[in-house]
């Protein structure tokens, strides 16, 4: 049995350096997409102007056209929340943009600083690893000559299987929990180890106000979009389920859809669908109309 | 796009195996490379390897290599079923880390995804779309510049892209990834390779993926030096003449080019009308393949002396 003691000083000190250095961009590359202008080509080839391969997915007929505009129909319900959401990030992402302007330069100093104290901690983990590592040998020997080492391994292997199953669960708290658990079974303790390195290297430097507020607005767009993902998941399969289709049937013959609809805005021949459903779609223009802002 | 439900179907596959414990093999299918005007047979799935060691590295000793800007490469091979009337058109491009810096871009109109090549600057060396997304949104995991923009997913067959600050790329499966001095990350899925091993969902039916759907194809992959390899394929047929006829290659044989190019670790990104690959040769002439659909999200590679960043 081996201890990943390596592996916990690690943890360790990602516990002890909680906030890693975010760059604070992401309001200015949110807007980017919004506001960046293309720029001019200059020279290039296009090597495959348009890929003209048939779609994925079965030829939409009828029924299945029927099929898709009732979940098609379904979307629509949701319309108005995505576009109120999509609004929310927008006006969350200028704020973070407007915060990161505030903000100045004191990010850029905070995380020199705090990489400072990383680097030294690091090294001081490094050194504790390493002279646990030398002793590790020993101490296994000695808990294999012991008598009765039976209520050791049991314990040993109790700890390895929570270690296993936060991992399983992504569960970082748990798997750290249990680590120190296992370190401490064999006689360690990495916590023992970060507060020596931090006395030794010093405390982490206190982010500045407008650090603070910067991560409370990145936080928030990534909150809103998350929302925004989570309901356009959840309207796909309720639309599947109103189409009475299968959810990947549905995504392939509402993508059918698209291109035609897609093609017909940019007035060119929809050269990926079978000419039966060019003929459907364009009979059905009507009825695919009323639905067709979902499509976009 | 690929429709994202039949990947989140597989996102959680696991092979439990019909009663009996016998196992389903692949669709029977082939695969044949154009070299020197001959057709050779590389691939079959009835002897599909499960491991790609650097030494099966077929296609990636056949490719001719182009020169691209800032240390970079692409070439193009003639793939085919052999036997079978489609053919695909395989586009590959080749690029060191340390030579070049990467970036995700996002583009967003009205709040759908906008991204296209169309958007690609003049400072690019390569770019593509990344990841897989839900009507608008990205799916899984992105950091955009070292701040998360969406929360992550982990499943069996999600991997996770990440670039580190000082440029260190990696592909981690299954698991989140240490996020220790990460500046730009995505998720996407299904996984096409492990530390050279195609997962089990890959190597049998049944599994909970689709091993006979056949579409246009997208891969992001890392080789035994470190160095990235990105994976198109494009419809070769005779325009619509074989519009009814299945096409493009299923995910089995896409990991098995990426493990045949040279990568140990690979991910399927977003295929069918969203692909889209844009490459600057070494004159700075961009060479575009374009999509049919604007994504929200695109992985882009600037030379490393460029420094602004996007």
């Amino acid at each position: 049995m081996r201890l990943p003691i390596r592996i916990t000083g690690m943890l360790f000190a990602l516990i002890a350096i909680a906030a890693m250095p975010a760059q604070a961009q992401l309001g200015r590359f949110i807007k980017k997409a919004t506001e960046k202008a293309v720029e001019k080509k200059v020279d290039e080839k296009v090597e495959d102007a348009t890929p003209v391969a048939p779609m994925a997915g079965d030829p939409v007929t009828e029924s299945t056209l029927d099929a898709l505009l009732q979940g098609l129909s379904l979307e629509l319900e949701t319309s108005a929340k995505t576009k109120q959401l999509w609004t929310a990030i927008q006006a969350k992402a200028k704020d973070v943009t407007e915060a990161e302007r505030a903000a100045g330069n004191e990010p850029d100093v905070w995380h020199k600083a705090s990489s400072d104290v990383e680097r030294c901690v690091s090294n001081s983990l490094d050194k504790s690893n390493k002279l646990h590592e030398q002793e590790m040998p020993q101490k296994m020997m000695a808990l294999a000559s012991s008598g009765n080492n039976s209520p050791m391994i049991a314990k040993l292997e109790a700890v390895s299987k929570r270690m296993r199953d936060a991992q399983a669960k992504n569960d970082t708290p748990a798997y750290m929990r249990a680590m120190t658990d296992y370190a401490k079974i064999l006689g360690y303790d990495p916590a023992q180890d970060s507060v020596v390195a931090f006395g030794v290297c010093g405390k982490l430097p206190t982010k500045p106000a407008s650090m603070v507020k910067l991560e409370q607005l990145q936080a928030e767009v990534g909150r809103l979009s998350d929302e925004r993902r989570d309901l356009e998941n959840e309207t796909d399969a309720r639309a599947a389920k109103a189409a009475g289709m299968p959810a990947d049937k549905y995504a392939l013959a509402r993508e059918r859809l698209w291109a035609w609809s897609d093609a017909r805005r940019q007035k060119k021949a929809p050269r990926v669908l079978t000419k039966d459903e060019d003929a459907l779609f364009t009979a059905r223009a009507s009825d695919i109309k009323r639905v067709e802002r979902m499509l976009r | 796009m690929t429709p994202l439900l039949l990947g989140r179907l597989a996102l959680f596959a696991a092979c439990v195996g019909p009663a009996g414990g016998t196992r389903l093999a692949l669709p029977p299918s082939r695969l044949a490379v154009r070299e020197d005007a001959v057709w050779r047979e590389w691939w079959n799935s009835a002897a599909a390897p499960g491991h790609y060691p650097d030494a099966r590295s077929t296609l990636a000793r056949v490719m001719r290599w182009r020169d691209g800007a800032s240390g970079t490469a692409w070439g193009e091979l003639a793939l085919s079923g052999a036997g079978e009337a489609w053919r695909t058109r395989l586009i590959v491009v080749r690029l060191d880390p340390r030579r070049v810096r990467l970036a995700l871009d996002t583009s967003f109109a009205d709040g759908n995804g906008a991204w296209s090549l169309d958007r690609v600057g003049a400072a690019a060396v390569v770019a593509v779309n990344a990841g897989q997304f839900i009507r608008s949104m990205p799916w899984g995991w992105v950091l955009l510049d070292g701040a998360q923009f969406l929360r992550p997913s982990v499943a069996p067959l999600v991997s996770t892209f990440t670039v580190t600050g000082d440029g260190a790329v990696r592909l981690v499966h299954a698991t989140m990834p240490d996020a220790a001095g990460v500046r730009w990350a995505f998720q996407s899925y299904p996984t096409l390779l492990n530390a050279g091993s195609v997962p089990s969902p890959l190597r049998e039916t049944g599994c909970g993926v689709d091993v006979a759907h056949r579409d246009a194809r997208l891969a992001l992959g890392i080789d035994g030096s470190g160095q990235l390899l990105i994976a198109m394929t494009r419809f070769d047929g005779l325009g619509g003449a074989f519009d009814r006829v299945p096409f493009g290659l299923t995910t089995p044989e896409m990991a098995a080019v990426m493990g045949a190019l040279g990568a140990l670790d690979a991910v399927l990104l977003d295929g069918g009308i969203s692909a889209q690959l844009l490459v600057r040769d070494a004159a700075g002439v961009a060479h575009r393949w374009p999509g049919v659909r604007s994504v929200p999200l695109a992985l882009v590679a600037y030379p490393r002396a460029t420094p602004a960043l996007p």
